[in-house]
């Protein structure tokens, strides 16, 4: 689970100038629940008060890096890849709110250069991520918080598959 | 943050700091009974950035580029001994560092 809260500040046109974002993740079931909980709660307003529904398709590829280091700072292993990825989602947007409610798919495969648990230098890690997430923004304040959730616990629809084949 | 905004077009740019906080991995070690250990990783922080071309075709077709970039790191992990029928094996995940760059194409539909 992430959230992000944001910052923007405007000129006399009303065009926001500066934007700066903290994006804090965790995992904690207790922050889950009470994050899920109120991320239904304020979908349910936001739909209520939408003055502009999106439907959205998108495509999407990840190029993903990823490498373990020893306390010396000498390189472990690497996991380098390309996932190419779907989404759908519907974004409803009203003066003071925007709601953006997503299910993405991701599947491929990422080289991995390192060496593994049965000893062999290099393999293949196939991933599967599939989620669900919602992000809602309220637009009217200089101090805007911003959450994007997982809610595996309620729904069951995030799975994440990392398998070494 | 607005770089660029007509009728039609708008491109912005966002940049966002992460830090991670509670942050744990939990590793499959069943092949050699010793179950699934989940151990807490030191938090750190990470950086993240955004740009976003949008532009209308009409008044309810649209068309959207993006790329995002996001990196992080953890710190290793606390060092744990599991232990099976046979043996104790103590287990700890090292440190790390993650690089995301996603790029796509959405095409939207405004009721």
């Amino acid at each position: 689970m992430q959230i992000q809260v944001i910052y923007r500040r405007y000129n006399c046109y009303n065009q926001p100038i500066t934007i700066k974002t903290l994006k804090l993740m965790y995992t904690h079931p207790f922050f889950r629940r009470f994050f899920s909980f109120l991320l239904f709660y304020l979908s349910s307003y936001s739909i209520c008060i939408a003055a502009s529904t999106e439907a959205i398709i998108s495509t999407k590829y990840l190029l993903i890096e990823h490498a373990n280091y020893n306390i010396y700072g000498d390189r472990l292993n690497k996991e380098q890849g390309r996932i190419p990825g779907l989404q759908l989602a519907v974004s409803s947007t009203s003066k003071r709110l925007e709601g953006i409610a997503s299910v993405d798919i991701y599947s491929g495969n990422v080289p991995y250069d390192g060496k593994a648990t049965n000893g062999d230098f290099s393999s293949t890690t196939s991933i599967k991520l599939n989620r669900f997430s919602y992000r809602l923004m309220k637009s009217d304040l200089i101090v805007t918080p911003n959450f994007t959730a997982l809610l595996p616990l309620v729904t069951g629809i995030e799975i994440f598959n990392h398998k070494a084949i | 943050m607005g770089l660029f905004s007509s009728q039609r077009t708008v491109i912005r740019a966002d940049i966002g700091l992460t830090r991670s906080i509670f942050s744990k991995v939990q590793i499959d070690l069943r092949d050699h009974n010793l179950g699934k250990p989940v151990l807490l990783l030191k938090d750190n922080f990470g950086a993240s950035g955004k740009l976003v071309l949008r532009h209308m075709l009409n008044k309810t077709h649209g068309l959207t580029l993006f790329l995002n970039a996001s990196y992080w790191e953890f710190g290793k992990s606390d060092k744990r001994s599991i232990q099976n029928n046979i043996e104790t094996v103590p287990v700890q995940e090292p440190m790390s560092q993650t690089t995301i760059v996603e790029f796509g194409a959405t095409y939207f539909y405004k009721f």
